[in-house]
């Protein structure tokens, strides 16, 4: 009989014991890999999200929910900026691309971002279906949005379901965009114009026929249009927010600090503020991974516990085996196989219950469904590699133990 | 002609002599009886002859080779090559079956010897039974039928019989006698049954 099943057939005479310590220690495994995913998968998304965007510009407040509202369209705006002002920044030397946000409306919980084509093209959004918006109220779906081509829909006031609707108003889906698992899938984008109409505003003059000209000449015209679904005028168009890519690093540096001191407005760096928010968050983070942590070494306590255990048990069958010849190495090995076999078996059942579950629990996360597939990580060698060790070492004691056995003892136990 | 040979023993336990033998010799395939009351150093003596135990003074040799020259894991190789056991409390693994407490003794079992083993052992038809479920009688072939497997060249019993009645020693004795006699090995039995003199030429009778 070989030595692995003499271990194995030790572990099925006690099947109770055993499966307590598999199923212990695949929850450990398994908790400790959906955390890993989830951070993963969050630091690659808000990575993506935020790349190639060195500054945010919008209202005085706080840079934190400045970021988060334009960049990441995770919260509410906190004000609103002059367009006029806005522009005098897009057109500074130091900005190498600028997209100017204008938000205030969703429809079914998806935002209605006013900007510029290229906002999409920076984030390798690609038609899939139709066209990009050329007119107001023209507009163009994420991909997650579901709408398709010809659909008419009307926004609802705020960033959440819910609000008042435009019902004056009716955009027109004109074209539909690949996945790009960034915030653009869970975005509808139309023309700045589209948005500010909306709101009693415009940009420009009809006879302008680009919207980036002459700053304070937008103030008084007049969409009538709309004017009465507001029942007033803006004297001056505001948009929300500026994205913005800067010429280098050292623009990354100046260009917010003139923003910040020569004018109304605040300019954010997204890298900055995120690190800060992380600094948070990563404590949450840090204790599940510590929670995971410790479910493992409570794993490996099981796994010490039932072999230890069982020892008390198997004096006599382990002194049988070193009368019938069997050396103390062996008899190591044995007790050995055994904790390693049950961290194997529970670092399996967590790794298929981890990887599993997140694909689950990721299925209802809109945010990261659209993320790259969790694949092989790193860390999670590590964490076999630790689970493993840990089932070695649970059952390194017993094992010793188990060496010492004497031959003699056999007849001590009479 | 000796296989197994003691010479100046000397063995204390808890600051007493319990064994103090000049000289003592198992001939191959012979047959010796340790016979004495509990407590007289038999049990000692089987393990010191077995290799279940070092001796602290003198020399036990089996086959030219002094235990005392031997490394430990030599000595467990020594013990799985050449020598069989069968205890008191028979200690049989119960969570395996018969059979794989039978082939346990040996790293690279001869089945068909332990499948005719077995059948002289009136155990056919049992290999698979756990071994915890055997009777005591089935039980006590098992743990001979395990002492045999390996071929051993001396095969030790421990008070085999003790708790058995006239019918079931003779028995087993019978069944010792018969299946090392049909192997050559020897036998050494250490017990403080008396009824198993008749069936031994000599008896090393110790005093307590």
């Amino acid at each position: 009989m070989k030595d692995i099943s003499l271990s194995l057939r030790s572990l099925a005479a006690r099947k109770l014991a055993s499966l307590l310590a598999v199923l212990l220690t695949a929850f450990g495994v398994m908790m400790a890999l959906v955390v890993m995913q989830f951070t993963a998968a969050v630091q690659e998304r808000l990575a993506r999200d935020g790349s190639g965007i060195d500054i945010v510009v919008g209202a005085k407040g706080s840079p934190l929910q400045l970021v988060l509202s334009a960049l990441y369209h995770a919260d509410v705006p906190s004000g609103n900026i002059p367009y006029a002002e806005a522009q005098k920044w897009m057109q500074h030397p130091q900005v190498r691309a600028a997209y100017p946000l204008a938000l205030g409306d969703n429809w079914r919980g998806f935002r209605i971002v006013g900007t510029t084509v290229d906002y999409a093209r920076h984030y390798g959004a690609e038609v899939a279906e139709g066209r990009f918006w050329q007119k107001p109220f023209e507009a163009v779906a994420g991909a997650d949005s579901g709408l398709t081509p010809g659909a008419r829909f009307t926004g609802a006031h705020g960033l959440t379901e819910g609000g008042h609707h435009h019902d004056a108003h009716a955009y027109t889906v004109v074209g539909t965009l690949k996945p790009t698992g960034s915030v653009v899938d869970r975005l509808i984008l139309t023309s700045l114009d589209s948005v500010l109409e909306l709101h009693g505003q415009s940009l420009h003059a009809h006879h302008d026929d680009d919207d980036d000209g002459d700053g304070e000449g937008d103030e008084e015209h007049e969409h009538h249009d709309d004017a009465h679904a507001h029942g007033h005028v803006h004297s001056a168009a505001d948009i929300t927010a500026i994205l913005i890519k800067t010429s280098g690093p050292i623009a990354n540096i100046n260009l917010p600090r003139s923003i910040n001191q020569s004018s109304a407005l605040i300019a954010a760096n997204p890298a900055l503020e995120m690190a800060r928010l992380s600094a948070v968050f990563g404590v949450g983070t840090r204790t599940l991974g510590l929670i995971s942590a410790f479910l493992i070494a409570l794993a490996a306590l099981g796994i010490f516990a039932g072999i230890a255990g069982s020892l008390e048990n198997r004096q006599a069958d382990l002194a049988v085996l070193r009368a019938l010849g069997y050396t103390p190495l062996r008899l190591f090995r044995i007790v050995l196989y055994e904790g390693v076999f049950l961290a194997a078996c529970g670092l399996a059942l967590g790794l298929a219950l981890g990887i599993g579950g997140y694909g689950l629990a990721v299925g209802h996360l809109p945010a990261l469904a659209h993320g790259a597939a969790a694949g092989f990580q790193v860390s999670w060698a590590w964490l076999s590699a630790a689970v493993l060790f840990a089932g070695l070492l649970a059952s390194a004691l017993p094992a010793l133990r188990a060496a010492r056995t004497a031959p003699a003892d056999m007849l001590s136990l009479r | 002609m000796g296989i197994l040979h003691i010479r100046k023993l000397k063995h204390s336990a808890g600051g007493r002599e319990i064994l103090n033998i000049d000289a003592l010799s198992v001939d191959s395939g012979g047959r010796l009886l340790l016979l004495g009351p509990s407590g007289c150093g038999k049990t000692t003596l089987l393990s010191l002859m077995a290799g279940l135990m070092r001796a602290q003074n003198g020399d036990v040799t089996f086959d030219s080779t002094n235990y005392a020259a031997l490394s430990s894991a030599a000595l467990d190789g020594l013990r799985r090559r050449s020598f069989g056991f069968v205890f008191q409390k028979l200690h049989l693994l119960g969570h395996l079956s018969l059979l794989e407490n039978v082939r346990l003794a040996s790293d690279k079992p001869d089945d068909a010897f332990i499948r005719a083993l077995l059948a002289r052992l009136g155990l056919e038809g049992k290999e698979k039974q756990a071994a915890h479920v055997l009777s005591h009688g089935e039980a006590q072939r098992a743990a001979i039928a395990r002492a045999l497997a390996g071929k051993p060249r001396v095969l030790f019993a421990d008070e085999p019989t003790s708790a058995l009645d006239d019918a079931h020693t003779a028995a087993v004795a019978r069944l010792l006698l018969d299946e090392t006699a049909r192997s050559g090995a020897a036998l050494v039995v250490a017990t403080h049954d008396a009824r198993l003199k008749p069936y031994f030429d000599a008896a090393w009778e110790m005093a307590a």
